[in-house]
C-alpha cells in the first residue's frame, strides 16, 4: 500500500506551507518510535503517570442482562484524564518535546483530548493552547474548567458549526501560521499523513493489552471487539492488533443522532460518500457540491462529519462493520451501565455499549465480546440530567 | 494585478457588478468558489464565503457567472480540493474550460496529490497554478516551479490569507529567489493590502500581486462596486510605478 494511504483513503491534502512540516514529523516519528530512550520514557509515563495497563473487566451483570455473549469492558475510563486520549497525547507530546517544539496546540470536541493535552503539556512543561467550539465549551463545561486549571489556554471557536470540525479548522490555521515553533497535537486518527497511522500506533496499546488480558482470562481471542467511532482513534487502537486475526469481528458504533433518516446524525460511514476534509480522503457527510454538512450528536466527541481514513478502508474491504446508535439508545445505555455495573461511561462510549449489548444478545453464551470503554462520564452528567429524549 | 473575489459574494447579482468593476482595473480575475471549511483562509475570506453560501451559491452558478467575463479578462478559479473531488477531476477541468476559465488554484492540494488533476487540466487547456511558500525547501521549490503552469503563486508568509499592516521581511528576497527558478511569471499573495506593499513587491521584481482580503473586506462592509474598482486601480497604479514602467 502506498505510503499514507489505506486503499483509496488517506493522503496529505494540506496547504503547501504544511507539507515540509508533515514530512519532518513523519521522519522524526519513524526515527523515534524505534529509539530506546523514547520508548522507555513513553513506557514510564504510560505506567507511572497514566496508570497503564488498564483492567479488562468482566461485566457480569451486563452479560446477564444481555443474555448472550460474555461481555468484557476495557477500562480506558480509568486512565489518567478519564479517557483513552492520554495514550496518543503522551506519545505525541514526548515526540514534540524531543523534536524541540516548545508550544503544542490541539483541537477538542468533548474536551477529553484537550484535557489530556493540557495534562501532558503541564507534565512536560510545554506551552499548551486548545481550540474548542463554542457549542462544546457550553455542553462540556467541566472539561473547559479542567483545561484551564491545568494551565492551558482555551480558544473558543465561533466559526462554522462551532464544534469539533471548526476547532480543527482553527488549529490548522494556527499551525500554518506558527509551524516553525509549534507542534500540532491532533487528537484522533484523522488528518493528513502521518497522523492517522501515528495516532493508531500510539492507541494500539489498547488492543495489545486486550489481547494479552483476554488470553490470560479466557485462553483465547474474543469473538468481537466493539468501540465507538467519531474520528475513530479509540476504535482503531482497539481493532488494530486484531485486524490480522480474521476470526475476531470488529464493530464500530457511529453516532446516529436523531436517526439516520432525520439527516441529523454524525455517521459518515453509514450515510456519507468519499470526500476530502482536514487533509485526508475518507467517508464524509457532504452535499452535492461537496459542502460539508452540519452534524448532530448528543456526544460532542462523536460530532464529526468525517472519520479516520483507515476506518473507511476497513469498512470498504469488509474487515470491520459499522452501525449507527441514536442519542436515545446511547442515553439508555449510559444509564444502564451506571446502574448495572457501577460505571458511568462517557456518552461516546455508551454508543459502543449499546451496540455491544445488541450483538451479545444474539450470540451464544460461550462467545466473548470486548467493549472498549473509551472514557468516563463525569463530563456528561449535566447532559444526562436534562435529557428529554430525541428521535428514535 | 490579480484581483480575488469570492464567487456569489454577497449574492449572485451584486457579484456580477463587483466583478465588472474590479475586472476593469485588473489583469487577471481570481474567483473563489465558497467552501464550508476553508482552512487556508483568514477571517475576511471566510466571511466572504459565508455570505456567498448564505445566499445559496452553487458551484455551477459561480462557473456560469465567470463565463460573463472570460472573453474580456483571464479568469482563474480558486477552490478547495473537495469541490474538485466531488465533481470529479476530469469533469471539473472540463467545466472550467466550458466556462472559459484560464486557470485553477487549489490551496489544499500539494504537488504530490495533484498529479491526476494536472493531467486533467492540461487536457482541457487549463493552467494548474501551484503555490510556493517561505516553508518550501529549495529542492521542492524547483519541482513546484517546473510542474506549475500559468504563473507561480508565491505565498508571502507563514499563515492564512488576510490583510496585514506590513510585508514580511523575506517577501522581496523570496521573489528574487523564485525569479531565478522559473520562467513563469511570479505573483505574490497573502497579506498584500496597500499600494505601498504593491510598489515594494513590484520593485523587487514580482510580475504580479494577488490581492484578496483587502477587496472582499470592502465588499463585506458594503462599499459600492465603483469604489472597490477605484481601490483596485490604486493598487495597479502602484504596481506600475513600483516596477518603473
Amino acid at each position: 500500500m502506498a505510503k499514507g494511504w489505506f486503499g483509496e483513503f488517506g493522503g496529505r491534502y494540506v496547504p503547501e506551507t504544511l507539507v515540509p512540516a508533515l514530512g519532518e514529523l513523519e521522519h522524526e516519528y519513524l526515527r523515534l518510535r524505534k529509539d530506546s530512550a523514547f520508548r522507555s520514557r513513553l513506557h514510564y509515563y504510560n505506567t507511572q503517570f497514566g496508570g497503564r495497563p488498564t483492567p479488562l473487566y468482566f461485566a457480569a451483570r451486563l452479560t446477564e442482562y444481555a443474555g448472550g455473549a460474555r461481555i468484557y469492558l476495557k477500562r480506558e475510563d480509568l486512565l489518567h484524564g478519564g479517557a483513552h486520549k492520554f495514550n496518543n497525547v503522551m506519545g505525541q507530546a514526548l515526540l514534540a518535546s524531543m523534536m524541540g517544539k516548545r508550544r503544542i496546540i490541539a483541537e477538542t470536541g468533548a474536551g477529553q483530548h484537550g484535557v489530556a493535552t493540557a495534562i501532558a503539556g503541564a507534565a512536560l512543561g510545554l506551552t499548551t493552547e486548545i481550540y474548542m467550539g463554542r457549542k462544546d465549551t457550553e455542553r462540556q463545561r467541566l472539561n473547559l474548567v479542567r483545561m484551564e486549571l491545568l494551565g492551558a489556554k482555551v480558544h473558543t471557536v465561533v466559526s462554522g458549526s462551532m464544534t469539533l470540525k471548526d476547532a480543527i479548522n482553527e488549529a490548522l490555521r494556527d499551525w500554518v501560521t506558527n509551524v516553525r515553533d509549534t507542534y500540532y497535537l491532533l487528537g484522533s486518527a484523522v488528518g493528513p499523513h502521518p497522523y492517522p497511522a501515528m495516532v493508531r500506533d500510539f492507541q494500539s496499546i489498547i488492543g495489545r493489552e486486550i489481547r494479552s488480558q483476554i488470553l490470560k482470562s479466557e485462553g483465547r481471542l474474543p469473538d468481537m471487539v466493539v468501540a465507538c467511532v467519531g474520528g475513530g482513534s479509540n476504535a482503531i487502537g482497539a481493532f488494530s492488533p486484531f485486524i490480522r486475526h480474521r476470526e475476531v469481528a470488529l464493530l464500530g458504533a457511529q453516532a446516529g443522532g436523531l436517526g439516520l433518516d432525520s439527516g441529523r446524525h454524525s455517521a459518515p460511514l453509514l450515510a456519507g460518500e468519499p470526500g476530502v476534509l482536514h487533509g485526508a480522503r475518507s467517508m464524509l457527510l457532504q452535499d452535492g457540491d461537496g459542502q460539508v454538512k452540519e452534524t448532530s450528536s448528543i456526544s460532542a466527541g462523536l460530532d464529526y462529519p468525517s472519520v479516520g481514513p483507515q476506518h473507511s478502508h476497513l469498512q470498504k474491504t469488509g474487515r470491520a462493520r459499522y452501525v449507527a446508535v441514536t442519542d436515545d439508545q446511547a442515553m439508555e445505555s449510559f444509564r444502564l451501565l451506571s446502574r448495572l455495573e457501577g460505571i458511568i461511561p462517557a456518552l461516546e462510549s455508551a454508543h459502543a455499549v449499546h451496540a455491544a449489548v445488541e450483538e451479545a444478545r444474539r450470540m451464544p453464551r460461550e462467545s466473548i465480546v470486548v467493549v472498549n470503554l473509551s472514557g468516563r462520564g463525569d463530563k456528561d452528567v449535566d447532559t444526562a440530567a436534562s435529557y428529554r429524549g430525541g428521535g428514535r | 494585478m490579480v484581483s480575488y473575489l469570492m464567487g456569489g459574494d454577497p449574492d449572485a447579482d451584486s457579484f456580477l457588478e463587483y466583478a465588472a468593476s474590479v475586472a476593469a482595473s485588473s489583469d487577471i480575475l481570481e474567483v473563489g468558489i465558497p467552501f464550508s471549511d476553508p482552512v487556508a483562509d483568514g477571517p475576511a475570506v471566510q466571511a466572504a464565503g459565508m455570505r456567498s453560501l448564505a445566499s445559496g451559491t452553487r458551484v455551477s452558478q459561480v462557473l456560469e457567472a465567470c463565463s460573463a467575463f472570460t472573453s474580456s479578462i483571464p479568469v482563474v478559479i480558486m477552490c478547495y480540493y473537495n469541490t474538485v473531488f466531488r465533481m470529479g477531476e476530469e469533469k471539473f477541468a472540463a467545466a472550467l474550460a466550458a466556462a472559459g476559465a484560464s486557470g485553477l488554484i487549489v490551496p489544499d492540494l500539494p504537488l504530490e496529490e495533484g498529479r491526476h488533476l494536472r493531467r486533467s487540466c492540461s487536457r482541457h487547456g487549463i493552467d494548474h497554478i501551484l503555490m510556493a511558500t517561505p516553508a518550501t525547501p529549495p529542492d521542492r521549490a524547483r519541482l513546484i516551479a517546473s510542474a506549475g503552469r500559468g504563473f507561480l503563486y508565491l505565498v508571502s508568509r507563514y499563515g492564512v490569507t488576510g490583510e496585514r499592516s506590513s510585508l514580511p521581511g523575506q517577501a522581496q528576497s523570496l521573489v528574487r529567489a523564485y525569479r531565478g527558478l522559473t520562467s513563469l511569471p511570479v505573483a505574490v499573495g497573502f497579506g498584500i493590502s496597500t499600494p505601498a506593499h504593491v510598489a515594494d513587491l513590484a520593485a523587487s521584481g514580482a510580475d504580479g500581486v494577488v490581492v484578496g482580503s483587502a477587496i472582499v473586506t470592502r465588499i463585506g462592509s458594503g462599499m459600492e462596486p465603483l469604489a472597490v474598482g477605484d481601490f483596485v486601480r490604486s493598487l495597479r497604479d502602484a504596481a506600475v510605478k513600483g516596477s518603473g514602467e
